[in-house]
């Protein structure tokens, strides 16, 4: 398998650390090589492309490029934000050579150039595509089958489906596969495609913590034992978001989440202090029970 | 009043001296907002908008309306601009592949230009310029990070972020809004 340039971004590698404990605890075993970006900055996200195009697609352009200069072709990242925004920075930087000209005249005040030729990938998806649902069903040493879990995929990861490439339905995701690969259950249940208001509780807590509301209500009675998600920014709106949403709708909803890597972790046998679940605020212990 | 009552409510009768019929344009003219001429006001991005299901105020066929429209200033100064989650789940059920999500956003950014962005974005985007961080670094994060196993966060490429903010003039606009206003 050939090697991947790892983009972090912000939200992983400082609010969320337990998902880079795991994706890293896991990439080897599956036969994944990671090799470490250096001088990068933030992706310039949604909130920022809200601001200014340009420069959002300069600051991804200027990331992009330091994909190049290692001599790799793909950036791998565990983001939705960071994999939709710079997705869509490659894709017009790609078809538009006129606005690749532009940035690039930006980007030589920096001395750096963006070719056009990186390719910006979700973790998730080069664990479905390059490790494949066979080798992680290998990999399980835990037994899972008892576990149903609800996905969150996060709404950048497949939307807009035009920039992201990834199909979607309310019926079915890849990620539903890479669950039962697990030996879990992947249960269908009602909205589970739909946002959680993340990108809002910059701009309107009461209309964040409604939507994450609505979200929880939905999941519960989907009957699960936990919530899964790929997006750093959901586990946020759904870990600590749902303590937030607990005390000011004074409701109890105790919905365990856990990133995919981390329930990768678990399957191939890391225990929970290896992986550093203390740090999540909703506590697993009825789902590390029922899989012990 | 009674129920079965009609309740008249009298709004504001929207007025053309008011309109300014080139903003579609502006907003067309952007790599982001090409294709909001090909709306027909159907509204399906408005049914399965999960904000608007919430909340009454951010409606994405009205604010695509008002642009069509002219109604410039009442969309660039509202805060119903603001609110889209940028989900996105509009942009894959348009009929017309009018890009919504991208189009608030284009209009996002002539409403930034103008000084009517929200504090906490422009804040924000203070951050990401000082720092190369989206959010502010503190010490306990790196201590968490070390009880984890895992090494210190990286240093960010601070000055090629301000050297890009000053070639695209975003920084100007950043640290100069608040006098401007």
């Amino acid at each position: 398998m050939k090697d991947f340039a790892l983009y972090l971004g912000c939200l992983t590698p400082t609010r969320v650390p337990s998902y880079e404990v795991a994706l890293r605890k896991t990439s080897e075993k599956m036969g994944l090589r990671f090799i470490e970006m250096e001088n990068t900055t933030c992706c310039s996200p949604m909130s920022i492309l809200s601001l200014d195009y340009f420069t959002t697609l300069s600051i991804g352009a200027r990331n992009l490029a330091i994909v190049e200069e290692m001599g790799l072709d793909t950036m791998v990242t565990p983001c939705n934000g960071c994999f939709e925004g710079l997705k869509k920075a490659a894709a017009i930087l790609r078809n538009y050579p006129e606005t690749l000209e532009q940035v690039n005249e930006i980007l030589a005040t920096v001395d750096k150039e963006y070719k056009g030729t990186v390719e910006v990938r979700h973790l998730s998806k080069v664990y479905y595509d390059e490790v494949g649902v066979d080798k992680i069903k290998e990999l399980m040493v835990k037994p899972f089958d008892s576990l149903r879990i609800g996905i969150r995929p996060g709404c950048h990861l497949m939307k807009p489906t035009a920039i992201t490439g990834i199909d979607y339905s309310e019926r079915y995701v890849f990620l539903d596969d890479l669950i039962k690969a697990t030996g879990a259950e992947s249960v269908y249940y009602k909205h589970r495609f739909r946002c959680c208001g993340g990108l809002l509780r910059n701009v309107s807590e009461e209309v964040t913590e409604g939507m994450l509301r609505e979200r929880l209500i939905e999941l519960k009675k989907g009957d699960i034992d936990c919530a899964v998600t790929v997006c750093p920014l959901c586990f946020l709106q759904y870990d600590l978001g749902q303590k937030l949403v607990e005390r000011k709708f004074k409701e109890k909803y105790n919905i365990p989440i856990l990133i995919y890597s981390e329930l990768l972790g678990l399957g191939m046998g890391l225990s929970a202090e290896e992986l550093g679940l203390k740090t999540h605020r909703v506590k697993l212990d009825s789902v590390l029970e029922k899989i012990s | 009043m009674r129920r079965g009552d009609i309740e008249i409510t009298l709004k504001e009768p929207i007025r053309s001296k008011d309109l300014d019929p080139g903003f579609k344009y502006e907003i067309a003219n952007t790599y982001l907002g090409r294709n909001i001429q090909a709306c027909f006001r159907c509204g399906a991005c408005t049914g399965e908008c999960p904000v608007g299901i919430l909340t009454d105020i951010y409606k994405p066929r009205q604010i695509i309306a008002e642009v069509l429209l002219g109604m410039r200033r009442d969309v660039l100064t509202g805060d119903p601009l603001w609110l889209c989650a940028t989900c996105y789940t509009c942009d894959d059920i348009c009929a017309q592949k009018v890009n919504i999500g991208d189009v608030i956003v284009a209009i996002r950014n002539i409403a930034f230009r103008e000084g009517y962005a929200p504090k906490s974005l422009v804040e924000q985007a203070k951050i990401l310029l000082e720092s190369g961080w989206i959010l502010k670094t503190t010490a306990s994060m790196d201590k968490k990070r070390e009880e984890l196993g895992l090494s210190r966060l990286p240093k960010k490429a601070v000055e090629d972020l301000q050297k890009i903010a000053k070639s695209t003039g975003f920084d100007k606009l950043i640290y100069m809004k608040e006098e401007e206003k």
